[in-house]
């Protein structure tokens, strides 16, 4: 990776860093830990799924 | 009874307008992605080279800001279809080399593209016959987005870990789509150009996660 790529990379990086804090601290409404807490179940059901297809889809491959 | 019957036909108005949006958005991403899909298979076939990769940031960011700024006008369509076609174009290089790197490449292609159609339409089924409002993940899936961006820009740093990132790419694919698809249905999204935008990225991003993940476990080089 040349040093221009690099120096992009990490402005880039800097960029979404700066957006993360900006939207915490702009939105504390929205993240709540009720909604944090449904957010994590529903997260975690759909990560199940998730598993289950990506293990049919290598199982099928593998076979 | 005046108030009630102009309360029905509110009710009523209200559910006409969400299922007109939901139409089009469907519509839109139909044509979209099967116009991404044709101008894919021209760079594949015409052996067009990788885009560079801040290239590709400045043009995937530019343009979906441009159809953004767009989305009221009808100027909004050919900026949709711009954006898609330029990701289209990106995604015929990745594909080739795909095709070449493994002997199974077809197969991993082919493997991916059908696990991203069964997750797309079993999520789109499930929030549309639910209607279960997925609002309350709008918040947390800003700050899983913003937090997976910084993870791909550390990926080329310690490469290492860019497979974790697409399995978190594939997770956070699937609430966009359960997200969107419930955020038109119960009227928080009335644009279907910018619904379209964010459905079609999300099935982007889950295909070449998909892809990158099966690579990485079932690929024969």
């Amino acid at each position: 990776m040349s040093t221009f790529e690099t120096i992009a990379f990490a402005i880039f990086a800097g960029f979404f860093v700066w957006l993360l804090i900006r939207y915490v601290r702009k939105n504390p409404t929205m993240l709540t830990m009720a909604n944090f807490s449904k957010t994590a179940r529903s997260l975690a059901f759909l990560a199940i799924l998730l598993i289950l297809v990506v293990w049919f889809c290598v199982v099928s491959l593998n076979s | 009874m005046h108030q009630r019957e102009s309360s029905l036909t509110s009710k009523k108005e209200s559910i006409l307008s969400t299922h007109a949006v939901l139409r089009n958005t469907y519509l839109l991403l139909s044509l979209t992605l099967i116009f991404s899909g044709a101008i894919a298979y021209f760079a594949m076939v015409t052996n067009a080279q990788p885009v560079q990769p801040i290239l590709f940031l400045v043009g995937a960011f530019g343009l979906m800001f441009l159809t953004q700024a767009t989305s009221k006008t009808s100027w909004g369509l050919l900026s949709v279809f711009l954006f898609t076609g330029f990701m289209g174009y990106t995604l015929g290089p990745i594909l080739n080399m795909y095709l070449h790197a493994y002997a199974n490449g077809a197969q991993l292609i082919s493997t991916a593209l059908g696990a991203t159609g069964v997750i797309f339409l079993g999520l789109s089924a499930y929030t549309v016959t639910t209607k279960k409002d997925f609002s309350y993940m709008g918040g947390f899936m800003v700050v899983f987005g913003l937090t997976l961006m910084i993870g791909v820009f550390l990926s080329f740093f310690i490469p290492a870990i860019s497979i974790f990132i697409s399995m978190a790419f594939v997770l956070f694919a699937s609430a966009m789509i359960m997200f969107q698809t419930s955020m038109i249905i119960n009227g928080g999204e009335r644009n279907y150009i910018m619904a379209t935008v964010s459905l079609y990225v999300s099935i982007y991003n889950l295909f070449l996660s998909l892809l990158r993940i099966l690579s990485a476990f079932s690929g024969r080089n």
